[in-house]
């Protein structure tokens, strides 16, 4: 869920959409996991592909990835503020 | 040593008042950790829920009792040729004991509930099932003996709350945020509103003064749960 939150916190820190080479970068991870965690992350609508039309792929961050952040923002300071 | 009313004829029922911000408070921190539990399937959310719950129901409890519970009955009297009727209000002590009692075992659960998740947490050990059985019936026994001697309770309570001050104040030793501070602090005055009430055998007043101590650590601890939302 960490790593989850850090690839969405990073779409949203390069103004809600990122290359994903870019993300590779900027959330440490091979090929291959960045790869597996964009599957799951597209299946359940937190981020969507976008084509451009000079045919670039950008990840794009949906309202439900937006949601999710916030919640995970809530709950570290809930579990933080509480030493849970 | 019975003693149902602790508080001064004056401040009868707005000590009720203040119960309730506590259980609003309580409630709101117990959806919270629900929601986190729901989110993250870890039953450590699970059990500090409860406890805040528990907690919370111990406070409905206290209200319950602290409205005196009266029962309807037909009395019949005879004086000399004379037999009457009457229907009598009387005072139901039953009740009055069961709330008491349900009451404090409730708080004493709620506060080893939460003091047992924190304890682990620090020493990230698992609890011993054993261990728990054991403190649930210490507190059924406090409970209990509390029934003649209030200030057992109150002591006991204390105890608790001292620990886990302690262990939220080391929290915020380690990542010293304005909500870890907060609640550590919150929990430093709900301690202190319990030692207050054990000054309350030597003068009632002192009852005000506790609930006002009382009140005061959940507002604080409302308004981290605000400040948490607000993130």
């Amino acid at each position: 869920m960490e790593i989850i939150n850090d690839m969405l916190h990073a779409i949203q820190q390069k103004g809600e959409r990122i290359k994903p080479t870019h993300l590779m970068y900027k959330s440490n991870l091979s090929h291959k996991l960045l790869k597996s965690y964009l599957e799951e992350l597209i299946d359940k609508e937190l981020v969507k592909e976008e084509i451009t039309k000079d045919n670039y792929k950008y990840l794009v961050i949906t309202d439900k990835g937006l949601e999710f952040t916030q919640k995970f923002r809530q709950m570290r300071e809930f579990t933080e503020s509480f030493g849970l | 040593m019975l003693q149902f009313r602790f508080s001064p004829d004056w401040f009868y029922g707005i000590d009720s008042i203040f119960e309730i911000v506590s259980i609003i408070v309580a409630l709101l921190i117990a959806f919270s950790s629900y929601k986190i539990y729901k989110f993250t399937k870890e039953a450590k959310y699970k059990y500090f829920s409860l406890s805040f719950v528990l907690i919370a129901i111990a406070y409905v409890f206290k209200i319950l009792t602290n409205f005196t519970l009266f029962r309807q009955s037909i009395i019949e009297k005879t004086i000399g040729d004379l037999t009457y009727t009457f229907l009598a209000i009387q005072k139901s002590d039953i009740f009055l004991i069961l709330g008491y009692l349900l009451f404090r075992f409730l708080m004493l659960i709620g506060l080893i509930g939460i003091y047992l998740i924190l304890d682990k947490q620090s020493k990230q050990t698992e609890v011993n099932k054993r261990i728990i059985v054991l403190l649930t019936f210490f507190a059924f026994i406090t409970a209990m003996i509390s029934h003649y001697y209030f200030i057992i309770f109150h002591i006991t309570a204390a105890l608790l709350l001292g620990f886990i001050t302690y262990l939220f104040y080391n929290n915020c030793k380690k990542k010293c945020t304005q909500t870890s501070r907060l609640v550590s602090t919150a929990f430093l005055i709900i301690f202190i509103s319990q030692l207050l009430f054990i000054l309350v055998q030597f003068n009632t007043e002192f009852y005000v003064v506790a609930e006002v101590f009382q009140l005061l650590g959940f507002i604080i601890l409302l308004i981290t749960y605000f400040l948490v939302l607000r993130k």
